[in-house]
C-alpha cells in the first residue's frame, strides 16, 4: 500500500470519467456492433495545479512522487483534493469502481519566485484488481 | 443500426495436479457463480481456432498477465501439459446476467510460455481427426476382382 497523496487544496482541477472497454466494428454497410470487454470503466483522469506554492508544498509532491516510484505504485487521494464537491461528488470521483491513482507523468514545476513555485500534477485513475 | 454484445469467457483448468482454477475476463473485481462454482476475475484473453474442414487439432491460446496468479497456475500445473481446459462463451447482458447463449469447447494443455508481461498457455482441441497414418483398405481379389500385374488402377 502505497502513501496517500499529500493533503492538499488545489488550485485547479480537473477532471475526467473513465471509458468502458469497448470496440466497435462498423461494417461497409454502415451498421456497427458494439463489443464490451468489461463492466467498469478505467483509464480516469485527474488534473491537479498548485498554484503559487512554497517550496514546502513542492517538496511534499516531489516526496511523494519519488515514495510512489514515479507512476509505478498506486495510491489513494485525500478528500481534501476534491475540497469544494459536495460528499456524494466526491464518493464519485476520489475512487469510483474503487480505481486507484498513480502520476500519468512526472510532476511539472514552475519556479514563479523566489520560494514561490507553480506545480503541476496529472492523474491517472485505473481498476486495480 | 447498432447491436451490442457482451462476452464474458469462463476458464475452468484442471491441471494434472488436481488442482482446478477458476477465472472469467468481463465482471471486473468480482467473483461470478457459474453452474455452481466460483469464477474470480482475471484479465486473460483468448484466440485461435475451434475447428477446420480436415478436422486436424487446432490450437488455442489464452494469454494472461504475468501476475502471481497465472504463474502460479503453470508452476503446480506441470507447464500446463495435459491440463484439461472448459472454456465457456457466455452472451451476457447490461445487468450482468448470465442466462444468455452459451457454448463450452473442451481443449488439452500442450504447454506455456512466459515472458516479461504475459504468460500464454496453449490448448490444442482435445479431439483429433483420423490421420494419414490410419490403415487405408487393401485392395484384393475379393473385393475388387483380378487385379492388375502393375500399379496403374483404371476406374470404370
Amino acid at each position: 500500500m502505497s502513501q496517500t497523496f499529500p493533503t492538499l487544496k488545489p488550485s485547479q482541477r480537473q477532471f475526467t470519467l473513465g471509458a468502458f472497454p469497448t470496440k466497435v466494428y462498423r461494417s461497409l454497410a454502415g451498421t456497427t456492433v458494439k463489443r464490451s470487454y468489461g463492466n467498469k470503466p478505467s483509464g480516469f483522469g485527474l488534473t491537479l495545479e498548485f498554484t503559487n506554492v512554497g517550496d514546502a508544498i513542492v517538496s511534499q509532491i516531489i516526496s511523494h512522487y519519488n515514495v510512489t516510484n514515479g507512476g509505478f505504485s498506486r495510491f489513494a487521494l485525500p478528500s481534501s483534493i476534491l475540497a469544494g464537491m459536495s460528499a456524494a461528488l466526491i464518493a464519485q470521483v476520489r475512487a469510483p469502481y474503487n480505481i486507484r491513482w498513480e502520476y500519468a507523468s512526472a510532476p511539472s514545476v514552475q519556479s514563479v519566485y523566489n520560494g514561490i513555485s507553480t506545480v503541476s500534477v496529472e492523474l491517472l485513475g485505473e481498476l486495480d484488481v | 443500426m447498432t447491436s451490442e454484445i457482451r462476452i464474458c469467457n469462463f476458464f475452468r483448468l484442471a491441471t494434472t495436479a488436481g488442482r482446478v482454477h477458476r477465472f472469467q475476463n468481463y465482471f471486473i473485481g468480482e467473483n461470478k457463480t457459474f453452474n455452481g462454482e466460483v469464477y474470480s476475475f482475471s484479465p486473460f484473453q483468448a484466440d485461435g481456432a475451434l475447428a477446420s474442414l480436415n478436422g486436424d487439432n487446432q490450437q488455442l491460446r489464452v494469454l494472461f498477465p504475468s501476475q502471481e496468479v497465472s504463474i502460479r497456475l503453470v508452476e503446480e500445473g506441470d507447464g500446463n501439459r495435459l491440463s484439461v481446459l472448459a472454456l465457456t462463451t457466455l452472451w451476457t447482458n447490461a445487468t450482468g446476467a448470465l442466462n444468455g447463449a452459451q457454448y463450452t469447447d473442451y481443449f488439452v494443455g500442450v504447454g506455456a510460455t512466459f515472458n516479461e508481461d504475459t504468460m500464454e498457455l496453449r490448448f490444442r482441441s482435445s479431439m483429433d481427426s483420423v490421420g494419414a497414418g490410419f490403415p487405408a483398405r487393401v485392395l484384393t481379389v475379393d473385393n475388387v476382382g483380378i487385379l492388375p500385374l502393375e500399379a496403374s488402377l483404371n476406374l470404370q
